[in-house]
C-alpha cells in the first residue's frame, strides 16, 4: 500500500536508529576492529541485512523510505526501483511493492556481454531509475552501479538507501560528481543520540566510537588502519 | 615492478577489499605484459579475487585482515622464489605447490 502519511526526518532516523539496535544489526568494537572496504580501521560495523529478517521493522523502514522518496523526489519522477546486488535487492522489491513501480537489480560485475549485461529484469533504456541500497560508506559501489545503470541508457539521478555513516566528506563528493542524490533514513550520529539516551553500549566504548565519528581517518591510523581512502577510479 | 611490490599495494590500503580490486587488476596488466610470468600472477589474481568475494559487503576484522594478509605474503615469497629459479622443473613445482595452497584455503568469516 502507497503511505499517505509523512513523519518528519527527526522521528524517522530516531525510530530507525532504534530498530537497529533493537534487533543487533549495530557493532561496536575498540578492540581488533573492523577493516572498511577502503582499509579504513573502525570500531563501528551494521549490519543491515538483519533487517530482512524482521517483517514489522522492515514494512515500517520501506514505509518511512517511500514517504521520502515521494517527498523528496517526487511522485511520478521514478520508472524503475532498481536494487544494487546483493543487499540492496530485497530493499528494491519491498519498496518497488510500496510504491507500485516495475524493480529491477544491477549486478556488480557483468553477465556476458552488452548493455545490459549488469541489469537484470527488462530492459530499463530511456527509463527514469532510484537505485537502492541498504547503506552508503564512501559511495564506492554506488559509483559502479550508477555507471552500469546509465550504460544500459536509462536516467538516474537519485539513490536511497536505509543507512548512511554520514562521515566521509568525499562520499558526498563522489555523489556529486556522477550526479547524484543521496537518500537516507538515519546516520550513525543517529545511532549514537539513541545510544547516548539509552545507555547502550558502556561509556568508554562511545567516546571511543565518537572519536572516530569525529575524525574517521586519524582513528584508522591510530588503530593501524588506513590514513586516507583508497579510490576506485581504475577499473578492476 | 617485481611480484613482491603487491604486497606493498595491499598493506598501503590497510589491507581491505579495495586493496586486492587493485592487486588482481595489477596482476592482470602485468599477465599481459608479461606472458613469460603469466602463471605466477594468475594464480595471485585468483586469490585476489576470492578474498574481495569473501569480503566485499561482509565484515572483516582487522585480525583477519592481517591473518589473511600473511596468507597472501607466503603465495607471493613462494613464487618471488619461483621467479629467480633456473631450474624449471622446480619452477613448475613451486606453481603446482602454490595453486594446491590456493585451492585450498578456506577463508573464514568474521565472527561479529
Amino acid at each position: 500500500m502507497i503511505p499517505s502519511s509523512f513523519p518528519n526526518r527527526e522521528l524517522i532516523a530516531e525510530l530507525t536508529a532504534k530498530m537497529l539496535l533493537e534487533i543487533d544489526a549495530v557493532h561496536f568494537r575498540t578492540e581488533k576492529p573492523f577493516m572498511f572496504t577502503s582499509g579504513l580501521a573502525s570500531p563501528v560495523y551494521i549490519d543491515c541485512r538483519k533487517l530482512i529478517s524482521y517483517p514489522r521493522i522492515r514494512n515500517t523502514l520501506m514505509d518511512f523510505t517511500a514517504g521520502i522518496v515521494m517527498r523528496d523526489i517526487g511522485f511520478e519522477q521514478i520508472d524503475s526501483v532498481t536494487g544494487g546486488e546483493t543487499a540492496g535487492i530485497p530493499f528494491a522489491a519491498w519498496l518497488a511493492d510500496k510504491l507500485n513501480l516495475p524493480m529491477h537489480y544491477v549486478r556488480k560485475k557483468p553477465k556476458g556481454f552488452g548493455r545490459d549485461a549488469q541489469i537484470e529484469g527488462n530492459s530499463i533504456e530511456g527509463k527514469r531509475v532510484l537505485l537502492v541500497e541498504d547503506l552508503t560508506t564512501d559511495g564506492g559501489s554506488k559509483i559502479k552501479f550508477c555507471e552500469a545503470i546509465r550504460t544500459a541508457g536509462a536516467q538516474i539521478t537519485d539513490t536511497v538507501v536505509v543507512f548512511y555513516y554520514d562521515i566521509f566528506p568525499q562520499s558526498r563528493e563522489n555523489l556529486e560528481k556522477i550526479g547524484l542524490n543521496l537518500h537516507y533514513l538515519a546516520t550513525w550520529r543517529d545511532v549514537l543520540a539513541v545510544c547516548k539516551k539509552q545507555a547502550y553500549f558502556d561509556p568508554e566504548t562511545l567516546k571511543q566510537v565518537e572519536s572516530f565519528l569525529d575524525d574517521p581517518l586519524a582513528w584508522s591510523g591510530a588503530n593501524s588502519g588506513a590514513t586516507q581512502i583508497s579510490a576506485l577510479n581504475k577499473k578492476d | 615492478m617485481r611480484i613482491s611490490d603487491l604486497l606493498d599495494i595491499i598493506e598501503n590500503q590497510g589491507k581491505g577489499v579495495r586493496s586486492y580490486i587493485e592487486c588482481a587488476r595489477i596482476c592482470q596488466e602485468r599477465i599481459n605484459e608479461k606472458p613469460e610470468d603469466a602463471a605466477s600472477y594468475y594464480l595471485l589474481k585468483i586469490a585476489a579475487n576470492r578474498f574481495v568475494d569473501a569480503y566485499d559487503d561482509q565484515p572483516l576484522l582487522s585480525n583477519l585482515a592481517d591473518s589473511e594478509f600473511l596468507n597472501f605474503k607466503n603465495y607471493v615469497d613462494q613464487l618471488h622464489a619461483a621467479e629467480q629459479e633456473a631450474d624449471p622443473a622446480m619452477k613448475l613445482s613451486t606453481l603446482n605447490r602454490v595453486a594446491h595452497e590456493i585451492a585450498n584455503h578456506k577463508l573464514l568469516r568474521s565472527a561479529v
